[in-house]
Parts: structure tokens; C-alpha cells; sequence
């Protein structure tokens, strides 16, 4: 369990994240949405102890996180979305750094039997020895996704997992998500963009707006048609879709009713 | 990879001999003489290996130095995310060149000037305090941005540039020369007392950076990824910053500025070798410095000291890099 307790952050004179207090359940997937500039990437930031935050205090099963000699990398793998590498590296390569926090770099039969395990759990064994610079950005982010499960942490933070990939390859890294979860008894953290793979992936969302929560709570109960639009101010129309609800991001009647008045 | 250790460490080892021995070329006709003269061979004898002695010392001094860039720059590199990148940029060599300029411009011939292990403690010192001071500055508030620091490095070494050919200007031609020879490359320079006091700091650092090559490996992935498998990298790259002007410092000080040797060995050895694995780097490019270094010493001493070795390094390293280059990316 992650419990975060009245964290704020700021640069200069502006507030990014106005004290937040959350917990994150365990053995879920939970959504971080809200619209551009509210915060999640920041919140994200904090959590994953990219940066400090000003005040405020994070416990992780009890540990102080936000302690600068505390190690965490057993504990939290995180994956950010810009990854280019200047490095020569092949796939097999790339997933074995994230044994180091384990081996410190000396790969052991344990650590070589856990990254070959993982490599069968998400099928890369054909592009186990492919230069990471020649593979395709759904199988790329599918080597980060086995480099982080290869750290062997009981939570997983992952910023906009979706971005640059397509809908079908959207679609398997949810699920494959949903695998970890359900099958590895990880707990998840992503933050995104689509409200609609929020609803129907995530279990427990959790929606910033201007640096503060607006919503916590369970994706049904987020799919309200006043709750998104006051935190994305703008219209939407939420239609329930074989019992998972399914929004549309403007109101085309409203619309035209807007429209009609600014013509009269 | 064994193959090209052997390969490498053959050539270290040719170069160290032919290094030894190329005195003894020039000096043919005095060594059959001397040597045919019964009266003169045992003394004869015994100043060649006084000889023999001081050029090793000299070996030793130059593979500090090779060591030392190698290291350097690749760990440099790393900590930059960038292969055409050395720590020379930092202004290292301009601030040598500026404390030996202002040292004999200001207080002539004294002792600061004649003795070398009070002039190589002062500019060794000076430099690392200038260096440490751009950090604390720069790194303290700037959240660790190597790239301004470079920048300012840069602006100041064109300004310390300038300031020094101003002052050579001034100069009257005595003065001058001994500006010259303080600030080339030159082995003619090494006191053994010099050599045996950087030998025991250029250990320290050698072993720090072995220590240390799998955290670089780390490290290379950039600093998320390494925040991430739990490297402090802020902290690892104040560190090894402190230990790179140190290792600069104390090799400029001791030959002077060699700055194109750890670009060229340390690129040509990442050209050879197609992996990451810092620990292999590391040994290569060590490697191939000393080869470049020893083999340029001696062509230099082979044409009669007409001109300096860093010439040849340009020349020959940088030709051989392009090889490289091109063969690899086949242009």
C-alpha cells in the first residue's frame, strides 16, 4: 500500500501539486488521469522519487520513502515514456539491467533463470538477441515492460505506457497489464491520457485537476457525465457499452446548441 | 574479445621496447665506438643502463597519463551521454597553460618555475580548486546539468586562451621559450620525483573506476533508468566528477595537454569493441592510448625532437579513427 500524506510541490511561485493525500490500493491497477498540466506527471514524479517533493511524506508498506538513503529499487521499478538509448544494447541485454538492483551486475544462475522465464512470459524469444534500435516501438515497450518485471518489485509505476502504440497494441499492453496483476500479484500505477482504457482497464482511478484530487475511487463511479466534465471542462456523453461505461469526448447536440445561439 | 587483448597487449609491449631502445639508433655510431673500445665498455655499460633507467621512468610516467585520459574520458562520456565529448572542455588545458604563463610572466625564474614539484602541486592544485568551484556553482543549482557546465568550461578556457597569448605577447623570447617547453607535451620534463608521487593517486583513481564499471554501465542508460535499479546518480556523477579533474589535472601537470589522445583512444576502442560493458572499454582504450602515446614519442624522438608528439597523435589517431568510422557505418 502507498500513502501519501499532504504532499506539495511547487517551482517558483507556482503550485504543481496542493496537498495531496491518496492511498493506492494494492494488487490493483491504478489510473491516473486528468487533463494536460494538472499534475499527474509531477504526482508521478514525486512518487517514483524522480523529484523531491517540498513537503509531505510518502510511506510504502510502512517505509518512509521520501528518505534519500533508502533504496527502493526492490521495492519500486518505474518507466518513464521518453527511452532512447545511446547504447549498443540487444534486447536480452536491455531486460538484464534490470536484474542490477539484485546482482549489482554479476548475473547468477537465479538471475539468468528469472530473465529467461520473463522473456517466455511476454514471447520475446524472437527478438531475445535484435538490437533494441531496430525493433518497432510496441516491441520496444515490451522489452521495457520486461526489464521492469525483471527488477522484481512488488510495485510498478508506468508513465503513459500508450503512448506510440496503436490500438491493437494499446489493447495487449492493458491486458498484459491485467496479467501482471492478476497472475504475478503486482501493484500497478499508470498514469494516462484515454479515460475510456482507464474505465475499462483500471480498477481504481484516480483524477487531478490544478494540482489537487479531484476523484478517488473505482473506474464505474468516475464515468459520470458532471464529474468528468468539471474536471475536463468540457462536454461529454457517457453511453454504457456491454456493462463497462464509455464516454465521448464532446456532446455533438450541445454543441449545436451553442452553436445555434451564437447564430441567433 | 580475447583475440584483440592479445592483440593490444602485444602491441603495448613492442611499443614499451621500442620506446626503450630508440635512443640507441641516433647515437649507432657512438655505441659500436664505445663499445669496440675495451677501455670504455664497462663504463659505457653503466651509463646505458642510467639510460635504460630514466627512460623507464619515462615509460611509466607516459602510461600514467595514458591510463588516467582513458579513464577519464570514457567515464566522462558516459556521465554526458555523448562520444565526441572530453573533459578537456572543461578548460583544463587552458588553465594549465594560464598558471605556467602567469607563473613565469609574473615571477620569472623563481623557484615556482624551477622546481617541479612545487610548480606541478600549485597548477595541480589550482586546477582542481577551479574545477570543484564550477561544480559547486554550476551542478548545486543547475540540478546536475553537465551540458552548462561544459558550456562555461569552454567560454572560460577561450577567455583564459586569450589572456595566456596576451601575456606571451608581453614576453621577451627567453621568457617565452620556457613557456613552450613547459606547456608541450614533453618527456624530456618527467623528474622521477614527479612520477613517483603521481603514481600512487593515478592507482587510487585506476581502482576507483574499475570499481565502479558496472555502475557505469548502469549509468548509461540515462538517469531515469538509472535512478530506477537504484544508482544515486547525482551523487555518482559529483563523485567521479571530482575524480576526473583530479586524474586531468595530475596528467596535464605531469606531460601537459594531451586532450586529443583520450578522445581518440577511448572512441577507437568503442568502435572495436560493440558492446557497453564499461570494464572492456576500459582496458582497450587504456590500451590503445599507450600504444598511440609510446609509438608517437618515439617516431618524434626517431626525427630528432623537430616536433611534438601530440602532432602525431592528431595525425595518425585521427586518421585511423575516420577509418574506423567509415568501415563501421560504411559511409
Amino acid at each position: 500500500m502507498i500513502i501519501l500524506e499532504n504532499i506539495h510541490q511547487s517551482y517558483g511561485t507556482k503550485d504543481f501539486l496542493k496537498n495531496i493525500n491518496l492511498t493506492i490500493p494494492e494488487g490493483k491497477i491504478t489510473g491516473i488521469i486528468g487533463p494536460n498540466g494538472a499534475g499527474k506527471t509531477t504526482l508521478f514524479n514525486v512518487i517514483s522519487r524522480v523529484i523531491q517533493s517540498k513537503s509531505g511524506k510518502i510511506n510504502i508498506d510502512g517505509v518512509d520513502i521520501l528518505d534519500p538513503k533508502m533504496n527502493l529499487s526492490k521495492q519500486i521499478a518505474v518507466l518513464k515514456q521518453s527511452n532512447h538509448f545511446s547504447l549498443k544494447l540487444t534486447s536480452y541485454e536491455l531486460i538484464s539491467f534490470g536484474r542490477y538492483p539484485h546482482s549489482k551486475g554479476r548475473l547468477n544462475r537465479k538471475d539468468k533463470e528469472m530473465i529467461d522465464q520473463i522473456i517466455q512470459y511476454l514471447n520475446l524469444q524472437t527478438i531475445k538477441n535484435q538490437h533494441i534500435d531496430t525493433l518497432s516501438g510496441g516491441q520496444l515497450q515490451r522489452v521495457l515492460l520486461a526489464m521492469v518485471l525483471v527488477q522484481d518489485t512488488k510495485y510498478i509505476m508506468l508513465d503513459e505506457p500508450l503512448n506510440n502504440l496503436d490500438m491493437k497494441h494499446g489493447v495487449e499492453m492493458m491486458l498484459l497489464l491485467q496479467k501482471f496483476v492478476d497472475e504475478l500479484g503486482k501493484t500497478i500505477v499508470v498514469v494516462m491520457h484515454d479515460i475510456n482504457v482507464a474505465s475499462t482497464f483500471c480498477e481504481h482511478i484516480i483524477a487531478i485537476k490544478d494540482g489537487e484530487v479531484y476523484f478517488e475511487g473505482p473506474a464505474h463511479d468516475l464515468m459520470v457525465e458532471n464529474t468528468l466534465n468539471s474536471i475536463y471542462d468540457s462536454n461529454f456523453c457517457i453511453r454504457e457499452v456491454d456493462g463497462k461505461r464509455i464516454c465521448i469526448y464532446h456532446k455533438l447536440n450541445q454543441e449545436l446548441e451553442i452553436k445555434e445561439e451564437l447564430e441567433e | 574479445m580475447l583475440k584483440t587483448y592479445r592483440f593490444w597487449i602485444i602491441s603495448v609491449l613492442i611499443s614499451i621496447m621500442l620506446y626503450l631502445s630508440i635512443w640507441m639508433v641516433s647515437q649507432y655510431d657512438v655505441i659500436m665506438f664505445s663499445l669496440n673500445d675495451p677501455d670504455r665498455a664497462p663504463l659505457f655499460i653503466q651509463m646505458m643502463l642510467q639510460i635504460f633507467q630514466r627512460r623507464t621512468i619515462q615509460v611509466i610516467a607516459l602510461i600514467i597519463a595514458s591510463v588516467l585520459i582513458a579513464l577519464s574520458t570514457t567515464v566522462f562520456q558516459t556521465l554526458t551521454q555523448n562520444r565526441i565529448i572530453t573533459p578537456s572542455l572543461l578548460g583544463f588545458d587552458s588553465i594549465f597553460i594560464v598558471t605556467q604563463t602567469t607563473l613565469v610572466y609574473f615571477v620569472s625564474m623563481s623557484s615556482f618555475v624551477v622546481n617541479p614539484v612545487l610548480n606541478f602541486l600549485l597548477t595541480v592544485t589550482l586546477m582542481v580548486g577551479i574545477t570543484l568551484l564550477m561544480y559547486q556553482m554550476i551542478l548545486k543549482q543547475h540540478k546536475n546539468n553537465i551540458l552548462l557546465l561544459l558550456l562555461i568550461g569552454m567560454v572560460i578556457s577561450t577567455l583564459a586562451t586569450n589572456y595566456a597569448s596576451f601575456l606571451q605577447i608581453l614576453m621577451n623570447p627567453t621568457e617565452f621559450q620556457t613557456i613552450m617547453s613547459l606547456t608541450s607535451v614533453s618527456v624530456v620534463n618527467i623528474q622521477t620525483s614527479l612520477t613517483l608521487l603521481v603514481l600512487p593517486i593515478a592507482v587510487i583513481i585506476a581502482i576507483y573506476f574499475f570499481s565502479r564499471t558496472y555502475v557505469y554501465d548502469v549509468m548509461a542508460l540515462g538517469p531515469t533508468h538509472a535512478l530506477n535499479l537504484g544508482v544515486n546518480y547525482a551523487k555518482q556523477t559529483h563523485i567521479d566528477l571530482i575524480f576526473i579533474s583530479i586524474a586531468i589535472a595530475v596528467t596535464t601537470a605531469l606531460v601537459g595537454p594531451l586532450s586529443f589522445l583520450g578522445l581518440i583512444a577511448v572512441n577507437i576502442a568503442k568502435e572495436l569493441y560493440d558492446k557497453y560493458h564499461h570494464k572492456t572499454i576500459f582496458i582497450l582504450s587504456i590500451f590503445i592510448a599507450i600504444v598511440v602515446l609510446l609509438v608517437g614519442q618515439t617516431i618524434v624522438e626517431l626525427i630528432g625532437f623537430r616536433t611534438v608528439v601530440t602532432t602525431f597523435i592528431s595525425l595518425f589517431g585521427g586518421i585511423y579513427m575516420i577509418y574506423l568510422i567509415i568501415k563501421e557505418h560504411k559511409i
